[in-house]
């Protein structure tokens, strides 16, 4: 698990304040038609990996888009970096992956990061060798002359985080990150999320993933009929005082049946215990990395790189 | 022959829109928007199509010359077929690249990847609109190149084309009726008979008095000289001649007239057929002149017994001098560069309307503004408006000052589009006529500064109010 103690990231550096906000959709009468969301209250500090959690229509997209200035609020007060949302100067600190990718089909994946850059106004001569770092960050340095059309979708999220990170943003807004990501994918997300972390970087994610979340996440926020229903850091809200977890080396059945007599002869009840098991997760990525040692030809995404120097130093945070 | 110079000009076009989309050009955001634009009309296959279309078309003119046709009707005839074919694609190309370029970045989503990024909604509409222009300018210029040539093939030598002088059109002053001009004949008649004119609703009066104004300036009663004084502050170059049609009524269809005109010291008689357009050189001792005063007199019908009482003159063409100005090519680029700036006018209007409307609609918006400056704005439909009418007690009732304010409104709309109409001349250049420079500047100050910097201005103020985030999915 990524996830450190809270104390010890937090600087108690509020980057993102929400208070009572409140977004209705009005008809083109003016008329209201859907109220998306209810007196909502968020801080997010510095350095911390946020996630918004919530089903279908709970408000999740409608926060985000707030914070990112697409969209305006009806009501309450909503500040990024300790200013407005949507002014040039927050923009060019924030960076956006959207829930779908939705970038032109007919740009290479090269030409969608210049374009990118040059929107975010990255100096020229900076942005070869930002492209070029990115490309080979998400896998991609050998599609980047490709459409993206032709990418699949995992390559095109790729390309998605690659845009977001083009112009070294303070804050990161990742809407369903792994969405459409291969289980390798979502592994290398997981990873540069936690690397990002480790930059200093803040990330917000919304996702319906909640084992992705439970594991990159340091807070959480559930949201539910455009509210807040519960708030707090992942071993707060997790953290169940009935049940305990022993994780051992095999002792053989033996001794596991031993032990399991011993235990409930002291009145506990064993709910399972058996021997341990290894994710699909992993076993999957074990399995493509075995076919790449043996020289398998892809077309699709490769194998993800560190991230670039420009995206600033790891810190040591404890 | 042709396909081969369509094959060529097909090559250029693709070079040109290849070059902007792939040389580091410096430049940020807006460039970066430039390009995106041009990359996504040429991957779409939309200018790759529509550069084949328009080659072709002119590649196919040259089929359509009679053989039998005077050199010069096969000139012209190509030079109106040829500008005609290149602005219809143009517009229609400008119109369908802008009018759903915003629109569908809003349906896509894309607008919400821009828009975050600090100069995404500043650099959208100029980026956009730039990369139109030099899309246009891809085809325009190997297309003007490709008329050019086709046009020399016809011409007995082609650098005789080059020499090929264009004219300026002189029209006489007292043919056309000023309101100053109205208003003296009004004042005139209301002393005269204030019985009869005083009783009269003066805006009944103007109306009366324009009609008997320009009837009788446009008339000529037979053994009544005419005098008509043709104003050329650059001097009449060698070559001027006086261009007659005159109109001898309908009962007198295929009759022929005798003019007397008086030139300078010296007099002659001619003899013209209704509605049939004759030339008369004005002789070389007007070289130089400014000022020429040529008089009529109309004489009656050729045929014994016929009694025709009066010559009209019906058109703005009926009656006018045709002095050497400029050059065919030179006049055959001013038409061009206004229909460029049209063009920037159509693409920035698009741009404006996808906003808020997407392609179907803004398409239809966009065909609508086409067909009503087709029309010319019914220029002179509101020609007999005046200032100082009677003060009216009803103009103080809301309800009339709203039908005023629509009134003007509409007066307003209507010479918009006369302008535009006015900057359609490449009927004129197929005529041999000159376009004037100075009518490049007005289409540039009118069309490519003010109706398109304030299409653009609008547009990017509506797309900075609006909401990009869910308004569609919701």
């Amino acid at each position: 698990m990524i996830a450190i103690e809270e104390s010890e990231i937090r600087q108690e550096v509020e980057v993102i304040r929400v208070r009572g906000l409140r977004k209705v959709f009005r008809d083109f009468w003016l008329r209201p038609r859907v109220e998306a969301l209810r007196e909502v209250d968020l801080t997010i500090y510095s350095g911390e990996v946020f996630g918004l959690l919530g089903p279908n229509g709970s408000g999740k997209s409608t926060t985000i888009q707030i914070l990112l200035g697409l969209l305006f609020p009806s009501k309450g007060e909503v500040s990024v970096l300790g200013k407005p949302p949507g002014t040039a100067e927050i923009k060019n600190r924030i960076g956006y992956l959207p829930e779908d990718s939705v970038f032109y089909p007919f740009l290479t994946g090269w030409e969608m990061l210049d374009l990118s850059a040059s929107l975010a106004k990255v100096p020229h001569s900076q942005r070869k060798g930002r492209i070029g770092d990115l490309l080979e960050m998400v896998g991609l340095q050998g599609a980047g002359d490709r459409e993206i059309g032709d990418y699949s979708k995992g390559m095109q999220r790729r390309i998605g985080i690659a845009q977001a990170l083009i112009h070294d943003p303070e804050i990161l807004i990742l809407d369903e990150p792994t969405n459409g990501l291969d289980p390798l994918g979502v592994r290398e997300m997981k990873d540069w999320i936690g690397e990002l972390r480790q930059r200093g970087k803040t990330i917000l994610i919304s996702s319906h993933l909640l084992a992705d979340v439970e594991q990159v996440c340091d807070r959480v926020s559930i949201l539910y009929g455009g509210k807040v229903q519960t708030s707090g850091s992942i071993e707060e809200i997790l953290a169940r005082d009935d049940r305990t977890l022993w994780v051992t080396s095999n002792p053989g059945d033996e001794i596991l049946a031993e032990a399991r007599r011993q235990i409930e002869k002291s009145g506990i009840e064993v709910v399972s215990m058996g021997p341990g098991t290894r994710s699909l997760e992993d076993k999957f990525l074990e399995t493509v990395e075995a076919a790449r040692e043996s020289g398998e030809k892809t077309t699709g995404a490769g194998i993800g790189g560190k991230l670039p120097a420009f995206l600033g130093q790891p810190k040591d945070l404890r | 022959m042709p396909f081969l110079m369509a094959t060529l000009a097909w090559a250029m076009m693709a070079l040109a829109v290849q070059l902007a989309i792939r040389a580091p050009l410096p430049g940020g955001a807006v460039v970066a928007v430039f390009r995106t634009l041009l990359a996504e009309i040429w991957r779409r296959g939309v200018l790759p199509v529509c550069g084949a279309s328009l080659f072709l078309g002119l590649a196919l003119l040259p089929s359509i010359l009679e053989e039998s046709s005077e050199e010069a009707a096969q000139l012209q005839t190509l030079l109106d077929y040829g500008q005609v074919w290149i602005s219809s694609v143009l517009l229609l190309l400008s119109m369908w690249i802008t009018s759903g370029s915003l629109s569908d970045e809003i349906v896509t989503g894309r607008m919400r990847v821009l828009v975050v990024h600090r100069y995404g909604k500043s650099a959208l509409l100029p980026g956009k609109w730039l990369g139109s222009l030099w899309a246009i300018l891809t085809l325009l210029v190997p297309a003007t190149a490709m008329l050019w040539i086709l046009c020399g093939q016809v011409v007995a030598s082609s650098t005789d084309l080059f020499d090929e002088p264009a004219v300026a059109l002189v029209s006489p002053d007292s043919i056309e009726v000023t309101p100053e001009d109205v208003e003296n004949y009004v004042t005139l008649q209301m002393l005269e008979d204030p019985a009869g004119w005083g009783m009269l609703e003066r805006d009944k009066a103007y109306r009366i008095a324009r009609s008997r104004l320009d009837r009788l300036s446009r008339s000529m009663v037979q053994g009544v000289p005419m005098e008509y004084h043709f104003q050329y502050p650059a001097g009449l170059s060698e070559g001027a001649v006086l261009e007659i049609r005159p109109s001898l009524g309908r009962h007198h269809r295929s009759e022929r007239a005798r003019i007397r005109l008086h030139l300078g010291g010296s007099s002659r008689d001619v003899v013209l057929r209704n509605s049939i357009r004759s030339q008369i050189e004005i002789p070389d001792g007007f070289v130089g002149k400014t000022d020429v005063v040529i008089t009529m007199e109309f004489l009656g019908a050729v045929s014994e017994g016929i009694r025709i009482p009066s010559l009209n003159w019906s058109g703005s063409d009926a009656l006018q001098l045709r002095v050497r100005e400029g050059s065919l090519l030179s006049s055959l680029l001013r038409s061009q560069l206004l229909l460029w700036i049209r063009c920037g006018f159509v693409a920035a209007l698009g741009l404006m309307v996808s906003t808020f409307l997407g392609l179907p609609v803004a398409t239809l918006l966009m065909l609508c503004f086409f067909i009503a400056a087709a029309g010319g704005g019914f220029t002179g439909a509101f020609d007999e408006s005046h200032g100082g009418s009677h003060p009216d007690a009803r103009d103080h009732e809301p309800s009339r000052i709203l039908i005023d304010l629509l009134a003007s409104g509409g007066e307003w709309i209507v010479s918009f589009l006369g302008d535009w109409s006015r900057h359609v001349t490449g009927s004129r250049v197929a005529a041999g006529e000159n376009v004037k420079v100075s009518e490049v500047y007005s289409g540039f100050t009118t069309i490519g500064l003010i109706w398109a910097g304030v299409a653009l201005l609008l547009g990017s103020w509506m797309n900075s109010r609006k909401e990009h985030g869910l308004g569609v999915d919701r």
